[in-house]
């Protein structure tokens, strides 16, 4: 008669460990923990940004793929020299391995004429963005080859043909705006160029609401609805 | 007792459904057959020209998988080179007929865990993990799709 109430909290136990341990899974690692190992302040937040998809300094995926960004073997093969383990214990290396990772990248988008992107406005699932480098970067992990996935795109400039989506259907363009307005300028070795508002008539164009508009009293031309 | 029965009957069901349909992945799963290290050609011309893309050393690695069934054989090639992404490479599946061949899928596919590789040797593994590094890529049953972890391909658009 005791065993009911004992397999219940057994489930209701492993219940939470699994919820525990999934969200400890794809949290990634923070601004503030990637700087602590070495990532430039300035560039942290992109960082963080893709680390919140990939893993944990000590996360190894069911791919085999490692670390806080998710180097898969060809990858941690190509980067890094230790074992595995000492990967996973070395946040460190991770950083620095990732650093020279992402600069290949930005050289190889270069290389093919992906950067042209540059400016160019991007939509996908609803949100629309204005490509730049940091979206570059994170395109990237479609790869930056010449018949990759962002390179089919910057040919067609569709977001929905079959050949800028991957095996599990996610477009390309999804992560050009997921990657856009950070400062990724340690990677691409050029001074960030981030669109956000500074003054009056500044707006994102993601939202097209005016960021700071100034009081109708202040405003040296007024102009309604009906005037356009 | 009558709960104690009753998980042990799921889980009962449970494994007997896992060990069929682990069979059943069994008869379509490609093998391992070989890895060409940092060559630079490949020795079996899946791979040529711009294609080959080489890493700054000039080299670059291909590791190959195989599939034997009644009509064809498969061939797999995934080459270790400057376009791979973090989680993926340039991969091909290869149809084999008659000593012709058709490249049937020509995509970017999750890397593949060498076999013989001692820097993963030692990696503690879960059973998914212990899983793909054994059989990463396989074909459905009604052979039209490749399956690589998580992704699928259509065959198709072929390109002799």
């Amino acid at each position: 008669m005791t065993a009911r109430p004992r397999v219940r909290s057994a489930f209701r136990k492993a219940g939470l460990f699994l919820s525990l341990t999934a969200t400890a899974a794809f949290a990634g690692e923070s601004a503030t923990s990637l700087v602590g190992a070495g990532m430039p302040a300035n560039c942290a937040d992109f960082a963080a940004k893709v680390s919140s998809s990939e893993g944990n300094f000590g996360t190894t995926n069911q791919y085999g793929c490692l670390g806080a960004f998710q180097f898969c073997p060809g990858t941690f093969n190509r980067y890094y020299n230790g074992s595995a383990q000492s990967f996973l214990n070395d946040p460190s290396a991770q950083v620095a391995s990732w650093t020279k990772y992402e600069q290949d990248s930005w050289a190889q988008a270069q290389n093919n004429g992906l950067t042209s992107l540059v400016g160019q406005q991007v939509c996908s699932g609803g949100q629309c963005a204005t490509i730049d480098q940091s979206a570059i970067l994170m395109a990237c992990q479609f790869g930056c080859g010449a018949k990759g996935k962002l390179a089919n795109y910057a040919a067609s400039g569709d977001c929905n043909s079959g050949n800028v989506k991957d095996g599990n259907g996610v477009s390309v363009c999804s992560y050009l705006v997921r990657g856009a307005g950070y400062d990724a300028s340690c990677f691409t070795g050029q001074a960030a160029c981030l669109q956000g508002p500074t003054g009056p008539g500044d707006f994102p164009t993601s939202t097209g609401t005016a960021a700071n508009p100034p009081t109708s009293s202040a405003a040296s031309i007024i102009v309604r609805p009906t005037d356009i | 007792m009558s709960g104690l029965r009753l998980l042990a009957g799921v889980l009962a069901v449970v494994t007997s459904v896992m060990l069929v349909d682990t069979g059943s992945a069994a008869e379509t799963s490609f093998s391992y057959k070989i890895s060409y290290r940092n060559v630079t050609s490949d020795p079996d011309g899946i791979w040529s020209g711009k294609d080959l893309s080489t890493l700054s050393n000039g080299t670059v690695t291909i590791h190959e998988y195989r599939l034997s069934t009644p009509q064809s054989e498969w061939l797999i090639s995934q080459i270790w080179n400057a376009d791979c992404s973090g989680a993926t490479c340039p991969t091909r599946l290869v149809r084999i007929e008659g000593g012709r061949r058709t490249v049937v899928v020509d995509d970017m596919m999750r890397q593949v865990i060498p076999p013989d590789d001692p820097r993963f040797a030692a990696m503690s593994r879960s059973r998914e993990l212990a899983a793909f590094a054994q059989h990463p890529f396989s074909l459905s049953q009604d052979r039209k799709t490749l399956i690589n972890g998580d992704y699928r391909f259509e065959l198709g658009g072929a390109k002799p």
